[in-house]
């Protein structure tokens, strides 16, 4: 009978259902593996214990239930678009007295309810079997279990029907489908591998900022199940999951309004919409420029050379860009002949010729950018074990930025000191400077540098003393140290290594004061270096101290000995006179046991 | 009755249809002929509603058929290319159609299971291509469509079923006035069962009349002549000469071209009566169709 509902019609329902019957069954069989059975082993070990059942019923959504979702969405949209992929078929739903709205609504019903009902029915089951067991914390944990299920299911029940109705294609779906869920990640990641290779002072950095486009990436990169309020174990991303269900919803209307203007002679096509084509052209321009233009470049540079070659990239690049797209051409066009066409070419070879200008005359200020005080909220430095963290306010920013400034300014300089053949710094000692400033606008912005330090002569780029002004203010020494310099200060241990660490020597409690006085002196005439740049000879030691730390929130109460403590290491030379002079002195030598 | 008025459809930058006009009247058999690639199966698409046009307007009964089920309702389509659901049977199809289609007949399903030599459990996708459009026959008719759309419909099937099929659409049309829209290269099949043709040739129809006033239009001549006459009072397609006898193929009334030529005093002449495929092939060659030397 004709739809009476307008939004769905119980014949096509029934045929869909037919088609999607196999799938059906291995999901539903997938689920009650996963659950009543897993469930009812566990609930034996487990028994009494239920929120460890609670937290296994968590899991397994967590872990299996995004797969199941990612998976069986796409096949089930394909299955039931795939209508759309030739002439015949489309001919076929298209003649029929039913209203596209109605065909893509009812579609959409059958195949939710495949993947929904079952887990719901399965659900239920594995709630009555545990409830003996769990009392109504199973239906507590079954209900968010579930409910995790429908965000995962529409979710990329929407991503799949937006890919599948973005083709017209039955192999395109899934590809498009495949690509678009790991793309971002991809992309951002290559891009900052690039960055670090190229721009000076960018770090690769692992904390994306794109991988909330790649669910099933972010859902194992950020997400977990946790302890929660009122001892019941929770998701720890419960927003992300509700904002996944929205975007389902907003990309099940998008592959609509994509099937509402579908032309239906748009099957066999690649992109069945005629306005997309240039994205796509475009977009796997750009997708092969970078990540295929990125093997090209691993696999004929960086593999038989040290460094990068900027040029050799581009050229890759362009290479890359090229395959992508003709290929994207050949594919739209549905031919080989696609030469013809090389104007289009032409943006893409110039975006390419742009970023390398860009890069190699630093046209955006990437490389030459230090934040002003105005700009920045504070700074991190880190320069080889001597670590502060100061507010924008405080002059020791100035004393950074300036550090900053002045390694940016000496970039050729500093890097004619790497010897390609060799991978290593000629005539200097090297050290790791790594700036972090927390931007007014909430971004966080990082840079990394390798620096020479040259002995002979020495302090060429005039690093050491922009570095000595930074780490021998007493503001800096009393942030950097603030278990030494606090009122309250105290030792809780110090040990005492020679030079080449052949021994170990303590020193006796009674001369903790008397070291940590000079220490502080010795700290604040620079006689110590703070930042690992000692020239070492025999007469070196190496002081080990632990002290208490200063922030720990345990109440003064507690014992000593629970508090936690800081751990800090000085190379103490004879310049270091007060210091060194009760290392000699007073210092013991302890057997290594074993 | 189905209208198109100024259709026109592009594909990719060719236009299959140009600005295209037809008009295929109730209760009758309209046959839709046409060279390969003149734009039949397109127009027939939007007719069902499968394509929408990118300017003009096809309706049936005056309503628009795009996206109206109402419409669609009435409508069975039975492409040149015959569909079904993988794995399906016969009955299956019976069954979704019996769901789509309000006037599906079940009863008619179960009388024509005597015309219709199939089993009914084999899945569709595995009977041969003459015995998929019988499937597909009958499940059209059964849908008891007001307007039947055929696709070049009686391709791959054998003479006897041939028959059997057109029996039953000219009793549909007989007792129920059921319209039928038929594109077909067999013209001569068409000839015997067509009230009105519609030839259509770059996307354009050509002519469109009943099949009558098409023959009384056109007419093949066999003369003799003592000494070359004027013609140019004659509209002549076509004009060849074996011997001193000349044929020429002239567009117009009967009884007009006879008393013109008559005035020519001609040794000897004839009129004869053109079948539907030499007027279709006379007409394309006059629509810019350089046949003569290559089919005549």
């Amino acid at each position: 009978m004709t739809s009476k509902t307008g939004f769905f019609n119980p014949t096509i329902a029934r045929s869909a259902f037919k088609r999607t019957m196999p799938l059906w069954a291995v999901h539903a069989v997938i689920w009650i593996f996963a659950m009543p059975v897993l469930l009812g082993n566990l609930s034996s070990y487990y028994g009494e214990n239920p929120e460890r059942l609670g937290y296994y019923i968590l899991m397994t959504m967590f872990i299996g239930g995004t797969l199941m979702a990612f998976g069986f969405c796409c096949a089930l949209s394909e299955i039931l678009c795939n209508y759309l992929y030739s002439s015949k078929s489309i001919g076929f739903y298209h003649s029929l007295p039913v209203k596209r709205s109605c065909i893509f609504s009812t579609h959409l019903i059958v195949q939710l309810g495949v993947l929904l009902v079952p887990a719901a029915l399965i659900g239920a089951f594995s709630a009555i079997m545990l409830t003996p067991t769990m009392g109504g914390d199973a239906w507590y944990y079954i209900g968010k279990w579930l409910l995790c299920y429908v965000f995962f299911c529409v979710f990329f029940t929407g991503f799949s029907l937006l890919c599948c109705h973005l083709t017209g294609h039955v192999a395109f779906g899934t590809v498009f489908y495949l690509i678009l869920n790991f793309a971002a990640v991809i992309l951002e990641g290559l891009i900052r591998t690039l960055s670090s290779f190229f721009i000076y002072g960018m770090t690769f950095r692992s904390d994306f900022v794109l991988d909330a486009l790649s669910p099933i990436i972010h859902n194992y990169m950020r997400f977990n199940v946790n302890m929660g309020q009122g001892s019941y174990y929770a998701f720890s991303g419960n927003t992300y999951y509700v904002i996944l269900a929205a975007a389902g919803c907003v990309m099940t209307a998008l592959a609509f309004m994509l099937y509402q203007s579908r032309k239906s002679e748009s099957s066999g096509e690649v992109v069945s919409s005629a306005p997309l084509r240039p994205v796509f052209k475009y977009c796997m321009t750009a997708g092969f420029g970078v990540i295929v233009g990125f093997v090209f470049y691993a696999l004929s540079y960086q593999l038989y050379n040290d460094g990068h070659s900027l040029l050799w990239l581009g050229i890759c690049m362009t290479a890359a860009s090229a395959i992508g797209y003709f290929g994207s051409e050949m594919l739209l066009k549905k031919s080989l002949k696609v030469l013809k066409y090389w104007r289009g070419f032409l943006l893409p070879v110039a975006l390419i010729v742009f970023f390398m200008v860009s890069i190699s005359f630093d046209l955006f200020g990437m490389e030459s950018y230090v934040p002003s005080p105005d700009k920045a909220d504070s700074v991190y430095l880190s320069v080889y074990g001597a670590n502060i963290k100061v507010p924008s306010d405080s002059p020791i920013y100035d004393k950074i930025t300036a550090l900053h400034s002045v390694i940016v300014e000496n970039k050729k300089a500093n890097l004619s000191y790497y010897d390609e053949s060799s991978r290593a710094w000629h005539d200097c000692d090297m050290l790791y400077a790594y700036f972090t400033y927390n931007l007014k606008n909430g971004n966080e912005l990082r840079r990394q540098y390798d620096l020479p330090v040259s002995l002979e002569p020495y302090d060429i780029m005039g690093y050491d003393k922009a570095m000595s002004e930074i780490f021998t203010d007493p503001e800096a020494l009393d942030i950097m140290y603030a278990g030494i310099f606090s009122e309250e200060a105290s030792l809780s241990m110090a040990y005492v290594y020679p030079w080449n660490y052949d021994e170990c020597l303590t020193i006796d409690s009674p001369h903790y004061k008397e070291l940590l006085t000079a220490l502080r002196t010795d700290l604040l005439s620079g006689s110590i270096s703070t930042y690992g740049h000692t020239t070492e000879t025999e007469d070196t030691y190496y002081l080990e101290i632990a002290v208490p730390d200063p922030y720990d929130d345990l109440d003064s109460a507690s014992l000593p000995s629970a508090r936690d403590v800081i751990y800090y290491q000085f190379p103490i030379t004879p310049q270091a006179e007060k210091t060194y002079a009760i290392i000699t002195n007073s210092a013991n030598y302890v057997p290594v046991e074993g | 009755m189905i209208k198109a008025e100024a259709v026109t459809k592009t594909f990719d930058g060719f236009k299959a249809l140009d600005s295209l006009t037809l008009t295929v009247p109730t209760g009758g058999i309209y046959g839709l002929v046409g060279p390969n690639g003149s734009g039949k199966s397109t127009i027939i698409r939007h007719i069902t509603g499968i394509y929408r046009p990118d300017s003009g307007s096809i309706t049936v009964d005056g309503k628009p058929v795009y996206e109206n089920p109402g419409v669609k309702a009435r409508i069975a389509y039975i492409s040149d290319d015959i569909y079904a659901f993988l794995s399906s049977s016969l009955k299956d199809m019976r069954d979704f159609y019996k769901g789509i289609y309000p006037a599906f007949d079940t009863q008619r399903y179960e009388t024509l299971k005597e015309v219709f030599p199939l089993d009914e459990k084999k899945a569709i996708r595995h009977l041969s291509k003459g015995m998929q459009k019988q499937a597909a026959f009958w499940l059209a008719v059964c849908c008891r469509p007001d307007y039947l759309v055929l696709d070049e419909p009686v391709d791959g099937l054998d003479p006897v079923m041939r028959r059997k099929v057109w029996g039953i659409i000219m009793n549909d049309v007989a007792e129920r006035g059921t319209t039928v829209l038929v594109s077909s290269h067999n013209l001569r099949e068409l000839e015997d069962v067509c009230d009105h043709v519609g030839i259509i040739d770059h996307g354009k129809v050509l002519i469109e009349r009943s099949l009558s006033e098409l023959q009384d239009n056109m007419v093949k001549v066999q003369t003799v002549f003592e000494e070359e006459p004027d013609l140019s009072s004659l509209d002549i397609l076509h004009d060849s000469s074996v011997g001193k006898v000349r044929t020429l193929i002239v567009r117009g009334r009967q009884d007009e071209i006879a008393k013109k030529i008559s005035c020519l005093s001609p040794v000897f002449f004839d009129l004869l009566p053109l079948s539907l495929e030499e007027i279709f092939i006379y007409e394309l060659g006059g629509a810019d169709y350089d046949f003569q030397d290559r089919v005549l």
